[in-house]
């Protein structure tokens, strides 16, 4: 039986539900078709936006770690900075406490010139003093070459 | 004479000793002077160092704050990536169904077509 008998053999009503039926199957198959393009599109937009995306991320992540080897620069700065003011304060410290012992050796000094200013001259008894006793006391005084000469040689 | 000499060798002592207490008191106060013109410096140099210890960690702290606004922003970010992903995801689950629907449809209206065909052969 060929396939043109088969199809002749076929009643019209039959032949008509048969074409419909293609039909159908044809426009769902194209539709299915449009659907797999559209969403071969969809996620090819999709995979665009979420790269852009990742890439922003990506630059973000990249500016951060400029900023902690910055930041750990800064640390170190900071952490030689920190040696360097404890230095300095032990120097202050120690030249303040310089500044305070002299102070206080200033003022005892001045105290010292002020109660030898006060204190009673020295007086002599000039009796029964001789010349000879002059001129030791002006040589132990220091005094001129003139006057122990001139008391010395007497 | 003599007695004039002596009370002149008196007074020469006596201002001897005083200018010698005198000496003593200003050699104190220059050391002193000294000593304070160094505690000065000194403390003027531990100011600076105190004063960029300050700077450095106050840069310290806005470096931080910087780094920590800059992640701040990447999870703002890779959130907004997971709500793109999410809503895809929403999506394509919704496509899915629509689809096994259009399926299932499909295959009754084939089953359908199949019997009155069938019956029609007959």
């Amino acid at each position: 039986m060929s396939i043109k008998s088969t199809i002749d053999g076929i009643s019209g009503t039959t032949k008509a539900v048969l074409f419909v039926s293609a039909l159908i199957i044809s426009l769902i198959v194209i539709w299915a078709g449009f659907l797999g393009g559209w969403n071969k599109m969809g996620n090819a937009l999709f995979a665009h936006q979420i790269n852009a995306k990742q890439q922003e991320v990506q630059k973000e992540l990249e500016q951060a770690a400029r900023d902690k080897q910055a930041l750990q620069q800064t640390l170190f700065e900071l952490k030689q900075a920190k040696d360097d003011y404890v230095k300095l304060k032990e120097q202050s410290d120690a030249a303040q406490k310089i500044f305070f012992d002299q102070s206080k050796t200033s003022t005892e000094k001045v105290a010292e010139f002020k109660k030898t200013l006060d204190a009673a001259p020295a007086h002599t008894s000039t009796d029964n003093i001789t010349t000879n006793d002059l001129c030791t006391r002006a040589k132990a005084a220091g005094s001129s070459a003139e006057l122990i000469s001139a008391l010395c040689s007497q | 004479m003599r007695r004039a000499v002596s009370a002149a060798l008196d007074e020469i002592e006596n201002l001897k000793r005083q200018l010698k207490a005198a000496a003593d008191a200003v050699v104190a106060q220059e050391t002193a002077i000294k000593a304070a013109n160094d505690a000065i410096a000194a403390n003027v140099k531990e100011r600076e160092a105190a004063d960029r210890t300050i700077l450095l960690a106050q840069k310290a702290i806005d470096q931080q704050q910087s780094i920590i606004a800059t992640y701040e922003k990447a999870i703002g970010t890779l959130q907004s990536m997971v709500d793109m992903a999410m809503k895809r995801i929403d999506k394509l689950e919704d496509k899915v169904d629509k689809a096994n629907a259009r399926a299932a449809k499909l295959g009754i209206l084939l089953t359908i077509v199949g019997m009155a065909t069938a019956v029609l052969k007959r």
